[in-house]
């Protein structure tokens, strides 16, 4: 049942084609556009209610909420205005699996995930992204 | 009688992609001993998951292994939803099982490529791992990503698939098939290739049952085993498939019995795409706590039976999560059969389980061995020893 | 013959510079080849489609730390690299590859070229000997016994062209098809053994299929485990010349050498290369027709060897010397008979 030089027609085949190797780092790969990248996050959404960090498995999110009491000046006869929230996420970029568990658990869509897959990076500084 | 010699393979050495350790007696090329150890891959995923909750414990697990990822959360998925008492919706099952098939085909085909590569025959490699792309290619379109695909969730699957995709992905299906069944003549009738193969690291039926030899590597004995029809889970109860078997019990029986499960694979995914039904793909409310009590569940991975074993205590988080990965099974029974053989059928031999030591291992075992004149050397007896080294060799003092 | 010409001959051409330099295009060609037939685009960036990269290998290999085993022998580690380099260099000094005759040329150069060919296999073996390493050993063992698979076969294959010629002269039998004695369809003739040859040499230069004694998977590097620095980068050198010489040597003794097309005339008016043109063409025009003709010769020698090493997975060394002794012995011996039959009846 053998057959000596089975893939040879093959061969020949391939030295007509072009290569299918791509030329990566001058020619970016395309990801689908269900790609799990970097997260990202819309401060003006969150609420600050910290689902993202409680079910993160691998501990790369927190979420900072800073009260700034209010600069505006109290009116007579009316409610004290209410203080702002400034909400921060830092992103340990070396701990994120990009599994997007943080984008399907957020109640208020504050986090989604870009199409950004080149993160490496030499100093672990620059993978700590503070997102406000 | 010629001189045995010990020779070492691994830690690290070509032919092993992940780190064990395997030792073996030979007399010329001929081994008369075989052992292996293992443990050089231990990352205590198992303890990690008692720590956290079941949905961080999903992609934990995933990265157990970058072949099956889908294959180790199906499984625990599973046996969380029998503690849970869910009843995941249909077209959940069937989107489920969709990436169980395509994963079983990109694992076969790139085991077909590693096997190629074992004995030498780096063409049929590449060139199996260029149509490989397709499966990825659907993966990607399905997932997003290309290996953890992270598409379970607890009572179902993460995403949808649209009707565009639906049908693209049947298209792709077309020119993936017609290379599967290229490569297993190409597998099956080239002579220097099937001549590597033919007749090594036999495994007889009687031994693989007695070794609990698995999947394909089980099937390839004649041992007619297989969880989707013998305890099926899924949307296998639904689908028509055949379980591939060889009477071979060499490798050329584990090649024949891969290549024909790509091809019988195929046909499955064609078959749950045409069959995908409508409705929801996920329980849309999940309690957190997970009901005390233990559940095990069953799944055929690309390399045979993984086994899930989960204990929930009342918490959100699991009390033990119990990993058996199918290599775990095979790996006796493999190295078993190289015994007899030649020392160039050790890679072929051992890689024809398609081990994977991250899947596998779940503890490491040092130990001084006396018998054989080998102590454990510390952390700071090494850096001494360097330190001596270059002042001795090198005139370089620290 | 003054001592200069013999030294630019020995440095120059076809000596030194121009064995590195045409072995390491070839060696490009072949990995070049190889990866397309894998439809991999194969060296890039070294020169123009990467023509330079063995070149920058070797020169990378250079320049890394040199590491000799503490139990090995350090002299003889040392001089297995150098004098495999030196035999497979001398043996290209007899190819006609200058001019009809090389400059060294004589009767019976041809066992002195294929004893030169052996010499890199044995340094090979004391190699992996003196390094004392199990996978070195293994891989030792290995080439000795595979050199008693193929070298029978190589040797009863070049055999054939030369007893058709009545010669033991490379420069004589590579002229042969081209003189009034014999005749162009010799090379169509001597098919058989020009397979043999092929898959003799590829043996011999330790490629898939026959890649046995360094098969990666199973002994890591073969005799050449130990070896880095320097030292690899002579054997990689020499692996690279031993490919040159060894396909030279097929297309001198196959395939006619610097001939090209079929063509009468007497001994004298072949000159150097007339036969492309017909007619007599002298001097410098017919002397680089000739040296191209033979160069694409080659050339066309180790695309073969590209095509064979893409096409098969590698055997087993039970499996190489039941082949060879089951297959390329008889094949080789049964070309052998055809000749004489052919030389009996007088038609050659």
């Amino acid at each position: 049942m053998t057959k000596a030089g089975a893939l040879v027609p093959e061969l020949f085949r391939n030295l007509n084609r072009r290569p299918v190797t791509r030329f990566y780092p001058f020619e970016k790969a395309e990801v689908p556009e269900r790609f799990r990248g970097t997260p990202r996050f819309r401060s003006d959404n969150c609420i600050g209610c910290k689902v993202c960090m409680r079910d993160c498995p691998s501990d790369a999110i927190h979420i900072e909420v800073q009260t700034i009491p209010s600069t505006e000046p109290q009116i007579e006869g009316q409610p004290a205005p209410k203080p702002k929230k400034k909400i921060t996420m830092i992103l340990y970029l070396d701990r994120c699996v990009h599994c997007e568990r943080c984008a399907e658990v957020c109640p208020k869509d504050a986090i989604f995930l870009d199409t950004e897959f080149e993160l490496a990076n030499f100093s672990r500084d620059a993978l700590r992204l503070v997102q406000e | 009688m010629p001189e045995t010699i010990h020779l070492p393979m691994g830690p690290q050495h070509p032919f092993l992609k992940e780190p064990a350790k395997f030792d073996f007696d030979i007399q010329g090329e001929e081994i008369v001993g075989a052992r292996m150890q293992m443990g050089y891959n231990h990352r205590g995923i198992e303890k990690l998951c008692e720590d956290r909750n079941y949905y961080q414990c999903l992609f934990i697990l995933e990265r157990i292994c970058g072949i099956c990822s889908h294959s180790h959360t199906t499984a625990f998925v599973q046996a969380t939803e029998k503690l849970l008492g869910l009843e995941v919706p249909k077209r959940g099952l069937y989107l489920r099982t969709l990436v169980c098939e395509l994963e079983r085909l990109h694992s076969h085909l790139l085991w077909l490529g590693v096997a190629a590569h074992e004995v030498g025959f780096d063409t049929l490699f590449m060139l199996v791992w260029r149509d490989r792309e397709i499966v990825m290619e659907i993966l990607e379109e399905i997932s997003g990503n290309r290996v953890n695909y992270a598409i379970n969730t607890i009572g179902g699957v993460r995403r949808d698939l649209t009707e565009e995709q639906r049908k693209k992905i049947l298209a792709m299906l077309e020119p993936l098939l017609a290379r599967t069944e290229y490569y297993a003549g190409i597998g099956t009738n080239e002579p220097s290739f099937v001549g590597r193969i033919r007749g090594v690291g036999r495994m007889s039926k009687e031994r693989a049952i007695e070794k609990c030899a698995v999947g394909p590597f089980g099937r390839a004995s004649g041992v007619d085993m297989d969880i989707r029809r013998d305890d099926p889970y899924g949307a296998y109860p639904d689908l028509e498939f055949k379980v591939i078997t060889s009477d071979e019990c060499d490798i050329y029986g584990r090649v024949l019995v891969r290549v024909f499960e790509i091809v019988e694979s195929c046909k499955l995914v064609r078959q749950i795409l045409e069959n995908l039904p409508e409705g929801e793909i996920a329980v849309k409310k999940v309690m957190r706590r997970v009901p005390a009590g233990a559940a095990i569940s069953r799944y055929e991975a690309p390399r045979g039976e993984d086994v899930h074993w989960v204990r929930g205590n009342g918490t959100e988080k699991p009390e033990r999560v119990k990993v058996r990965a199918p290599t775990m099974a095979n790996l006796e029974a493999a190295t078993e059969s190289v015994v007899g053989a030649l020392v160039a059928d050790i890679p072929i031999a051992i890689a024809s389980i398609d081990p994977c030591f991250s899947c596998t291992d779940r503890t490491t075992v040092a130990l001084n061995d006396r018998r054989r004149g080998r102590r454990l050397t510390t952390w700071a007896e090494l850096r001494q020893h360097g330190i001596d080294w270059y002042r001795k060799n090198k005139g370089i003092s620290f | 013959m003054n001592a200069l010409k013999v030294a630019l001959y020995i440095l120059v051409y076809p000596g030194f510079l121009f064995q590195s330099g045409f072995s390491t295009f070839l060696e490009w060609l072949d990995r070049k080849v190889y990866a397309r037939m894998q439809n991999r685009r194969g060296p890039m960036y070294t020169g123009w489609a990467g023509i330079l990269q063995p070149i920058a290998d070797i020169v990378k290999l250079l320049s890394k730390e040199d590491i000799v085993p503490a139990a090995a022998d350090q002299r003889a580690f040392a001089f297995m690299p150098i004098l495999s380099l030196a035999a497979v260099f001398t043996a290209g000094l007899y190819l006609p590859v200058w001019h009809l005759r090389s400059f060294n040329s004589f009767e019976g150069d041809l066992i002195v070229v294929l004893y030169l060919l052996t010499i890199p296999s044995f340094a090979l073996f004391l190699a992996g000997w003196f390094s004392v390493s199990p996978y070195s050993l293994l891989g030792a063992t290995r080439v000795l016994t595979q050199l008693f698979a193929y070298e029978v076969p190589f040797f009863m294959a070049v055999l054939t062209p030369a007893v058709l010629a009545g010669s033991w002269q490379i420069s004589k039998i590579a002229i042969f098809p081209w003189t009034v004695a014999g005749h162009w369809w010799v090379i169509p003739i001597e098919l058989i053994a020009f397979v043999v040859a092929i898959l003799a040499l590829q043996a011999k230069l330790e490629r898939v299929p026959f890649d046995i004694p360094e098969a990666e998977t199973e002994v890591v590097g073969g005799p050449l485990t130990e070896y880095s620095g320097k030292k690899l980068a002579i054997f990689r050198l020499q692996k690279d010349i031993l490919m040159y010489v060894g396909a030279a040597l097929v297309a001198c003794v196959f395939l006619g050498g610097f001939g090209a097309l079929p063509q009468g005339g007497d001994q004298a008016s072949i000159g150097v290369l007339g036969l492309v043109f017909g007619g007599y063409l002298g001097g410098v025009a017919g002397l680089l027709l000739g040296v191209v003709g033979l160069l694409l010769k080659t050339t066309l020698v180790v695309f073969l060897l590209s095509t064979l090493r893409a096409a098969c997975a590698r055997i087993r060394i039970d499996q190489i010397v039941r082949f060879s002794w089951r297959y390329l012995a008889p094949w080789s011996v049964a070309q052998f008979l055809i000749v004489l039959l052919l030389k009996a009846k007088g038609a050659v």
